[in-house]
């Protein structure tokens, strides 16, 4: 094993531990099945965001409190002053803290509601496995937006608790701003408002692409492209500016 | 609990997971799953000759066949539109100042499906209104018990029905709504993949356990 999969080994443990995350995976799962259950989905596209939907939410708040701020614990126990010890370059320990603390565990938690869903509406998603795929990966960018942010103030601030609430009010001012972007944009008749708060929401835009609705080239990589920039900025602030206590 | 899980390998805990999540939301949906047809009834007052009766259907999460059925009308047409919700629809009828009242809106939310009715005061204007929804068609008559709508709904689709009284006043809809293309597993199936789910994640503990011993 090198050093930077024993790194990963250790800080994925550390993310997965039971029992918090299987409890989690249990509730959000048994949700969304029975969100498809109780009421007659027959579109694969719509039985998968009826599932993800509420899972977001939870993932969102998972990525804040377990995924970000324990990196918090990871300065202050010390732990972190020990990766940054070993000959690995600091980019690379930022790019396995996304890896371990955002894109596993969004996999995980959006994906089991979903396989879930699949096995107890297979005769509905049959013949709708691409639309599902993209709707998947179309909520892994927008958790990958929101964890990503949420470890760049978790790095910044250093503390557990602070870290864990400025996240998630951040999470629920993004959410917030999205609505009153398009709210805004059409009442007063601003169509690059109104798109762009839409097209704040991923899902949303696929959604769109999927009913033939009209929508913008730019929408379709807005979300895409703030994750992209979040992660360079994680990397870049853990290479140039981050300082273990 | 906690000390079991920590001792099992990832994909086992996975396992558990999917199978207790299986279990549960098959027991829920036994209990109160999804419906498979759904009707609406409802009869409305239409004051005077100008005026008209309106009922909408909404595929919101399901697809579908409805059957309207029209009593007491002298003529009815029908708009298929993309997309919208039927209470909605009506209130821009009202913002159009179109004098509508007795509204009763409805959600079958276990068939997937909306439904509203409407009284609307004037008739000769809501008929030029539709053709900006979609194409209007006219309801075939049946003999003398009314007419007669059937369409096939996909999600998120609408159908709009508009209709003229006859001299009584009054005029009746009878909504019927079957759901096509719905199917989960059975309680049995269910129980069945749960079952599995959990053997197998036994088998690949005693197996993973066995190897590290």
């Amino acid at each position: 094993m090198t050093r930077l999969q024993h790194i990963m080994y250790i800080d994925l443990s550390d993310v997965l531990r039971p029992p918090g995350i299987d409890f989690l995976l249990v509730l959000v799962a048994a949700l969304g099945a029975i969100l498809v259950s109780i009421q007659p989905v027959t579109d694969p596209l719509m039985a998968s965001m009826t599932a993800l939907e509420p899972t977001l939410i939870a993932l969102a708040i998972f990525l804040a409190l377990r995924g970000a701020a324990g990196v918090t614990w990871l300065v202050q126990s010390g732990v972190m002053h020990v990766y940054l010890s070993y000959p690995v370059s600091r980019a690379s320990i930022a790019l396995i803290l996304i890896v371990s603390r955002v894109i596993i565990p969004s996999l995980l938690i959006m994906g089991i509601p979903l396989v879930v869903v699949m096995i107890l509406l297979s005769p509905v998603f049959i013949g709708g496995l691409e639309k599902v795929a993209v709707t998947y990966l179309s909520y892994i960018y927008q958790a990958a937006l929101y964890g990503s942010l949420f470890l760049l103030i978790a790095l910044r601030v250093k503390s557990q608790a602070t870290s864990g609430l400025l996240s998630v009010a951040v999470y629920f001012t993004y959410t917030a701003l999205h609505v009153i972007l398009w709210s805004i944009g059409r009442s007063i008749g601003n169509e690059f408002l109104e798109k762009m708060g839409y097209a704040m929401y991923f899902p949303n835009i696929i959604y769109l692409v999927y009913t033939g609705s009209d929508y913008d080239l730019k929408q379709l990589f807005l979300v895409p492209l703030l994750a992209t920039f979040t992660i360079i900025a994680v990397i870049y602030y853990m290479v140039r500016r981050f300082e273990t206590l | 609990m906690s000390k079991v899980l920590r001792r099992s390998s990832l994909a086992t805990r996975l396992m558990i997971i999917v199978a207790i999540a299986l279990l549960v939301s098959s027991l829920v949906a036994e209990l109160y799953g999804a419906k498979m047809e759904s009707s609406f009834r409802d009869t409305l007052v239409v004051q005077g000759p100008g005026s008209a009766a309106f009922v909408a259907v909404a595929a919101i999460t399901s697809s579908g066949r409805v059957v309207v059925g029209v009593e007491g009308a002298s003529s009815a047409y029908y708009v298929v539109i993309e997309g919208g919700d039927p209470t909605v629809l009506i209130q821009q009828f009202r913002a159009l100042k179109l004098n509508v009242t007795s509204v009763r809106p409805r959600i079958d939310l276990r068939a997937g499906v909306a439904y509203a009715s409407a009284s609307i005061g004037a008739g000769p204007q809501i008929l030029q209104v539709l053709p900006f929804l979609g194409r209007v068609l006219p309801v075939e008559s049946v003999g003398d018990s009314g007419s007669l709508v059937s369409v096939e709904l996909k999600t998120g689709h609408m159908i709009g029905i508009v209709a003229t009284s006859d001299p009584s006043g009054i005029v009746s809809f009878n909504v019927k709504y079957y759901v096509e293309g719905y199917r989960r597993l059975t309680a049995y199936e269910t129980l069945a993949v749960s079952l599995s789910l959990l053997v197998a994640s036994v088998l690949l503990e005693t197996v993973r356990r066995f190897r590290i011993t």
